[in-house]
Parts: C-alpha cells; sequence; structure tokens
C-alpha cells in the first residue's frame, strides 16, 4: 500500500429534514475511514444505518452537510462543476437495482458509452474499440446490440460494471451490488469484481447489509449503526475478535450453512432507534447488553485497540474468554 | 407412518401465448407433524409455485395435477370456499413482503380478529380481545395500543410479526414461510426465526420454509429439499447433507452450497463460479436440467433427465454423475 490514502473521510455527516416538517434525519453522523489504492473496505449496516446516504454523500449526490472528502488529496466538498466532475470521473457507484439503473430505450453499448461521451473521452471510433473493450471485461462480449429487457438481472449488473469501468475509474462504490441477485449469479457477479480487482488495479467502497458477504470480498470492515461506524478492523479480526456488542450480535444472527455448528440467534432485541431522534451518548446503548450510565452521558470515540482494529464502545469485548465471566466482572 | 403434508407427482404449468411454462414438474415430498423442512432454491425454481398450488393461491391460468394431502385429504381441484376452510385453520402461510399482505386501511387489531372470526364463530369483542392475545403472543411489547395502529406505522419486523399472529390466529398444524425473513435484516430475521421455533414447539405445528438460504436451511431445518427448474434434485436430513463431513451428491446442492459467503474463509478466497442460468421453463433440456451449467456433466446427461431416487438411506438425488462428497 502507498502512502497516501486514495480516499479519506472525515466526519462526513449527512441530514435531512423531515418530509412534511418537523425534525431532522440524522442519516450520516460524523463517519470517517480511509481507503487505500487496491483496498477493498466493506461496510456492513443494517436498515436505517446510513450505508447508502454515506455512499451517496461521498459521491456529493447529495452534497454533504458538513465533514469533508479528500479523493487523491483533493477535497471535493469544494470542487464544482468541471472540477467536480472531472474528480468524479475516477470515482463511479455500482446500485443494488442493476434494471432501475439502466435506460430501458438505450442499447448496452449506449448506456455503457455514455460516460465516455459525457467526458468526450477519445473519438467515436476509440469509444467503439473502449465498450467493446470493456463488455468483453465484464464477459458480455457481444452485447453491445442488446436492449436491456433482453439481460437476466445478472447480466444487467454486468453492464452497469461495464460503465463503471469505461472511464478506467480508481474507486468504485458498490451500494448492495449484488444483494438483489440469486446466489449463484452473486458469485458469477462477485468473482466479476474481484477480477477487475487484480487486473485493474481497483479500490472498493463495497457497501452491504450481509456481513459474510462483505467480509469476503473486503480487506477491511467497518460497521455501521445508525449513521456512525462502531468498529473498523481487519475482516479477519472483526470475525475473530470482535469488539463492539453490536459486531458480535450481527456475527452471532448469521444462519451458517453448516448445520453441527451453533444455531444463529438473536443476541440483541428489537429494533434501530429512529434516526430523527437518535440516544444521546453511544447510538446502540438502548439495545446494548452492556450499556451503563456512562453510554447514555459520553459518546464513545472511535479508538484503536489493536492494529488497525478501532472500536467505540467504552465496554469493548476484548476475549471471549473475558465475555463468559462477564457476570463475575460486574460483581467484582 | 401417515404424514401431515404428503405432495405426490405435483404438477403446476402455465400457458403464456403459445409457450407452456413447466414451473413444477412432479414434485413429491412429505412433511411430518411438527416437522421442519425446508425447500431450497433460486428463483424460478419452483419452491414458492409449488407450495401456493397446495393451498390454492395461483392464478386460474394455471394447470395444477398431481396431489397434495393433507391429514389424507385431497387439496388440488378443491373449489375455493372449500379451500378457504382449509386455509387459516390448517395451513397457514406467511410472504417475503408483509407491507403487501396486511390491509394498509384497517388497524392491526381488527386485521387480526377479521382472520379469526373468517373460522370461527367468535363475537367481535372475543376475537378482539384474542387478537391483542396473539400480538402478545408474538412478542409485540405494548400489545394493546399497537392493535390501535396501523401497518405503516410499524416496523417491517413488526409487520411481520403481524402476519405470523394472524397465521396462527387459528392454530394451523402447518406453517408456510415463504422467504418469510429474506427482506429483513440479520438481526431481525434472528429474532423471526426464534419466534417461529418457539411457537412451534409450543403449537406443535409443522413448519415448511421457502428459502434461497442454504444457511437458513441448514439451521432451522431438519429436512432439506433442494429444487431446480421445477423438480427436486437432492432431498436429506440437513445434518446428512451439509454438516461438515456431510454428503452433498448433485453438483448443483454442491454449487450452491459453495455459493454461500462463509465468514471462516479469508478475504478474497476464490469463489468457485458456475456459468449460465436456470433454463427456460418452456423449453426445459431433454437430459438433466443442469447439466448445461454442469461440470461433471457427460453425454448421458444430456439424453436422458435422471430420476430421482433414494440411493443412501434417506438420501434421495437425482444425478447420473453424484460428487463425492463436499470437503469443506
Amino acid at each position: 500500500m502507498s502512502e497516501t490514502p486514495l480516499l479519506s473521510v472525515r466526519d462526513l455527516v449527512q441530514e435531512f429534514p423531515v418530509r412534511g416538517g418537523g425534525g431532522t434525519v440524522h442519516a450520516v453522523s460524523g463517519v470517517s475511514f480511509d481507503v487505500w489504492p487496491g483496498e477493498t473496505l466493506g461496510i456492513v449496516g443494517e436498515t436505517g444505518s446510513g450505508k447508502s446516504t454515506l455512499a451517496r454523500s461521498i459521491l456529493q449526490a447529495p452534497r454533504p452537510k458538513s465533514g469533508r472528502v479528500l479523493f487523491r488529496g483533493t477535497d471535493v466538498t469544494r470542487l464544482r462543476g468541471g472540477a467536480l466532475a472531472q474528480a468524479r470521473r475516477h470515482l463511479q457507484l455500482v446500485f443494488q437495482d442493476p434494471f432501475g439503473s439502466l435506460d430501458p430505450k438505450w442499447r448496452v453499448r449506449d448506456i455503457v458509452a455514455e460516460p465516455l461521451v459525457a467526458y468526450r473521452a477519445g473519438n467515436r471510433a476509440a469509444r467503439h474499440g473502449r465498450v467493446d473493450e470493456v463488455l468483453e471485461l465484464v464477459g458480455l462480449p457481444g452485447y453491445g446490440a442488446r436492449w436491456p429487457r433482453e439481460l437476466s438481472g445478472g447480466q444487467a449488473q454486468r453492464v452497469a460494471i461495464a460503465r463503471a469501468i469505461a472511464l478506467s475509474p480508481a474507486l468504485i462504490v458498490c451500494d448492495e451490488a449484488v444483494s438483489s441477485l440469486d446466489v449463484l449469479i452473486q458469485a458469477q457477479v462477485l468473482s466479476l469484481f474481484e477480477r477487475l480487482r487484480t487486473e485493474l488495479g481497483l479500490s472498493y467502497l463495497f457497501i452491504a447489509h450481509d456481513l459474510a458477504l462483505v467480509k469476503r470480498v473486503s480487506d477491511r470492515v467497518a460497521v455501521m449503526y445508525l449513521g456512525k461506524l462502531c468498529e473498523v478492523g481487519p475482516g479477519e479480526s472483526i470475525y475473530r475478535a470482535p469488539l463492539h456488542p453490536y459486531t458480535r450480535a450481527l456475527l452471532d444472527a448469521i444462519p451458517s450453512p453448516d448445520p453441527a455448528a451453533p444455531r444463529a440467534k438473536a443476541t440483541v432485541h428489537g429494533e434501530p432507534p429512529s434516526p430523527i431522534s437518535p440516544p444521546s451518548g453511544c447510538r446502540f446503548r438502548t439495545r446494548c447488553p452492556r450499556a451503563t450510565g456512562r453510554c447514555a452521558a459520553e459518546e464513545p470515540a472511535l479508538r484503536e485497540l489493536s492494529a488497525g482494529h478501532a472500536v467505540a464502545c467504552h465496554f469493548p469485548l476484548e476475549a471471549p474468554q473475558l465475555v463468559l465471566k462477564k457476570g463475575s466482572e460486574t460483581t467484582a | 407412518m401417515s404424514a401431515l403434508l404428503e405432495v405426490t407427482d405435483l404438477r403446476v404449468r402455465f400457458r403464456a401465448g403459445r409457450r407452456e411454462v413447466h414451473a413444477v414438474d412432479g414434485v413429491s415430498y412429505r412433511v411430518g407433524s411438527g416437522e421442519t423442512v425446508a425447500l431450497v432454491g433460486e428463483s424460478g425454481s419452483g419452491k414458492t409455485v409449488g407450495c401456493r398450488a397446495i393451498i390454492g393461491l395461483l392464478p386460474r391460468t394455471a394447470a395444477v395435477t398431481g396431489s397434495a394431502r393433507l391429514n389424507g385429504a385431497e387439496l388440488i381441484g378443491l373449489r375455493d370456499e372449500q379451500l378457504r376452510r382449509h386455509r387459516g385453520t390448517d395451513i397457514a402461510m406467511v410472504f417475503q413482503d408483509p407491507a403487501r399482505s396486511l390491509n394498509p386501511t384497517m388497524r392491526i387489531g381488527p386485521q387480526i380478529a377479521e382472520a379469526i372470526r373468517a373460522h370461527e364463530p367468535v363475537s367481535r369483542a372475543e376475537a378482539g380481545h384474542r387478537a391483542v392475545e396473539l400480538l402478545r403472543q408474538v412478542h409485540i411489547p405494548l400489545p394493546q395500543r399497537r392493535a390501535e395502529e396501523y401497518p405503516h406505522q410499524l416496523s417491517g419486523g413488526m409487520r411481520q410479526r403481524v402476519m405470523i399472529a394472524i397465521a396462527l390466529a387459528c392454530r394451523p398444524q402447518l406453517l408456510i414461510a415463504d422467504e418469510a425473513t429474506t427482506a429483513l435484516d440479520v438481526t431481525t430475521q434472528a429474532q423471526i426465526m426464534e419466534l417461529l421455533l418457539e411457537l412451534q414447539e409450543q403449537l406443535g405445528m409443522a413448519l415448511l420454509l421457502i428459502t434461497h438460504d442454504l444457511g437458513l436451511a441448514a439451521s432451522y431445518a431438519g429436512e432439506v429439499i433442494v429444487m431446480y427448474a421445477g423438480r427436486i434434485v437432492e432431498q436429506a436430513p440437513a445434518g446428512q447433507l451439509l454438516a461438515n463431513g456431510g454428503h452433498v451428491r448433485m453438483p448443483y446442492t454442491k454449487a450452491l452450497l459453495e455459493a454461500v459467503p462463509r465468514l471462516e474463509l479469508p478475504a478474497h478466497a476464490p469463489l468457485p463460479v458456475i456459468g449460465g442460468r436456470p433454463p427456460d421453463l418452456s423449453e426445459i433440456p431433454r437430459g438433466c436440467s443442469f447439466a448445461p451449467r454442469c461440470d461433471s456433466a457427460r453425454d448421458d446427461c444430456r439424453q436422458a433427465a435422471p430420476a430421482l431416487t433414494e440411493h443412501e438411506p434417506g438420501h434421495r438425488w437425482a444425478c447420473w454423475h453424484p460428487v463425492n462428497g463436499l470437503p469443506l
């Protein structure tokens, strides 16, 4: 990894007024992280965690309320017009709904060529060549003349990926990019992402609700809850030694395809509070089995507890054996 | 031993213009009293259509043949009003999208009460009390107050609990959960599955889980049935099929299992990829329908479809060249 991050997000805040008046949705409330060249950073979060808003705010659509988004050292939140467009060219987004993002009235080749035309990349012949090249790269050679309606979900997502890589971006933000696909098609698209990573040196911000999926493709994993990151670390340590009680709960809830493995269990109950009135202090405290008065009074900062593994919790889980002794801990 | 539900050679065909779509193509299985059986497959495998055929929830354009007996009584071919008597009392179904199954203009309590009164001659007041009791039973906090609310005031997880309450209103012997937790967050899914297991134990009902998630099937079902292109391709007790050292025989099941993201695998671990996609159900190939995507396919696979046969005690599969277990 090189010295400077490809993408640095600092204290990103995004808020929206509640439709119909009264109150504010605190969708993203001070999120900071880096994505290094060649790295895949996974962000896992459930409904209402703000992960999709985070993705869009990074791309300045809409612009964040506050905070900085440094792409290759340039703060894109300060860029306007042509300068922003130039930065955005290297930052592409792939969404969940492949058909929703493809214009049904355009042929595949025109969909893929669209960013090339928008950025006036090369002449017509060069653009044709590039379209054929990226369609080949995503495993759809000769699909240029097809219409979106002639594609399966997996193929449509490949077209969206072809369009995203047409301008040779450095970073692709994937927002639930494989979530709507059947598992075998999901594996096809995931392995395409992996191949493009090694062949083109791409970096990804891979956002999804499924921790097992995120861990599979990510070097590091960040866990998001109600607008904040609660834990960031290498995927392996997040899985083997989670530090945040919410991460633990996510891991506990995933059913294993091995019937001999411990059965998935609900170790947190209820549902996240509304982002319109998030709890004071730690946002997870209302569902946390370890919460104390301190968690309501004082917001825990994200701090590094071991190499590259940070947690925002006053009472992080340390090792499994300590968790088992929790009863004696409280009486001591 | 007679089963609670016995499905034999179930077939569902749809006419679509000149084409005929074979959505379910000769499916047989049984669900014992109190058992949990998982029907696993991808979109279009026929897992949902087959179950809807059993409880008469298919459009009239569907031609259903074969047999589905509940406690020995035939369900296929019943008229709507006869089926309605079974639906809710013997069999109930919970769907993926609770928002679409609930009436948005009606308060929660009266909706549940209506379901009770559709099957039992009880007073409105009595049904209202029972509705609140059911909300309590599915662990909805402040059930009295929730009964007064409308569906849009509830979260997805809460709405699914309401659907389960409605399904349970008449204590069915069989609950069909069709991707009932798919749209929910994983922590909510775990809560709903715990609720279903708890209710299953209390009421002694059987559970038919329709799911695309092999993890869910392995964790909760006693028996796993894998479907592909309208047919059952493999079936065995979950432990026998999927446990470490278990034996998956059908290459399709193997592909499904390998495609499930496993937490214990390192990042960027190579993904075994199966190309192509399921066949068009109006032109099912002559031989094995998985052959065009199968690595082990040979000429005989393209000549004739292998029958689903019990090759080992309790383990059925439909494959000419089964794989030898799955090293994990």
